[in-house]
């Protein structure tokens, strides 16, 4: 893993593209606005980036800095949803439903058993799952950006492997070929 | 199913997302795309939606009388949720409570996503 911060646009371009999978991994209300969320995410990288040290890989440091970005977001938007409860009938849409833009989120359409089944997990394991399996970070990097122990990390990365496994039984081996 | 293969499956998974999210920002206008180098100076090109953001947040920032005083007028369910919100937690709150009227506003089908006074009469 590079221990050095990109140079080039395509460089950042390519960043912004897996910024902008697991911002929509993380979901919550950072994933409703998915692009300005990966700009607010690589403005602060670029803000901060003299105190990048290059203890942990660039990518740990990156995927650490988004995960506390959209954590930041979760809780303004649970303050939000606070207030939709208390004024529940001064913001009814149209169509009579309770305007919830995280409830609209979660119950967005999916496609793909493999999508459907990753969106299933609980949000710590689909952060996990990209961790690992997209981001390629090793269990130690996944604790880093988790801010839990590796141990913690190694054992949701075997349930969630396992859980996979069941829910993705109909679907073809040859397929993951 | 073995678990390599789970893996190869959630691995494909996300080659397809990475894919389609390069696709996705290849298809933003260049000068969104790589807006990571702030230019500070620079006025903002600021879309619709971009507007009605900056909006909600500037009016989050104005003084407490001018804000009931605009909002008021403009929606009255607003107004009463402001004022109750502006008792309940200052300015914070009031900041939360125009946040969700401008997701409202902004990505509610069919309309504002707010009732009126007017509407409700």
């Amino acid at each position: 893993m590079s221990r050095v911060l990109p140079e080039t646009e395509p460089q950042w371009n390519e960043w912004r593209a897996r910024l902008l999978v697991f911002v929509r991994e993380f979901g919550g209300p950072g994933a409703l606005e998915a692009e300005d969320t990966v700009h607010e995410i690589v403005e602060r990288v670029i803000d901060r980036s003299d105190l990048f040290d290059g203890k942990h890989s660039f990518s740990t440091w990156v995927y650490r800095i988004a995960r506390n970005y959209c954590v930041d977001l979760y809780r303004k938007g649970r303050r939000r949803r606070e207030v939709i409860q208390r004024h529940g009938p001064d913001l009814v849409s149209r169509d009579g439903s309770l305007y919830d833009p995280v409830e609209r989120l979660e119950h967005a359409e999916t496609g793909g058993e493999v999508k459907q089944a990753i969106s299933r997990l609980r949000p710590a394991d689909r952060q996990i799952t990209f961790l690992r399996y997209s981001a390629e970070l090793s269990v130690a990097e996944i604790a880093v950006v988790m801010g839990k122990p590796a141990g913690t990390v190694k054992y949701r990365l075997h349930v969630i492997v396992n859980t996979l496994r069941r829910e993705l039984a109909g679907v073809s081996a040859e397929e993951a070929r | 199913m073995k678990k390599h293969d789970v893996e190869e499956l959630i691995g494909k998974h996300y080659r397809r997302e990475l894919e389609r999210a390069r696709h996705e920002l290849e298809g933003l206008d260049p000068g969104e795309a790589s807006r990571e180098l702030p230019n500070r100076g620079a006025a903002p090109r600021l879309s619709r939606r971009g507007w009605l953001q900056y909006l909600a947040a500037a009016a989050a920032l104005v003084t407490l009388p001018t804000l009931l005083l605009v909002s008021r007028a403009a929606v009255g369910p607003l107004a009463r949720v402001i004022d109750q919100e502006w008792n309940n937690g200052g300015r914070e709150a009031v900041e939360n409570a125009l946040l969700v009227a401008r997701d409202a506003l902004l990505i509610q089908p069919g309309g504002s996503g707010l009732t009126t006074e007017n509407e409700e009469e």
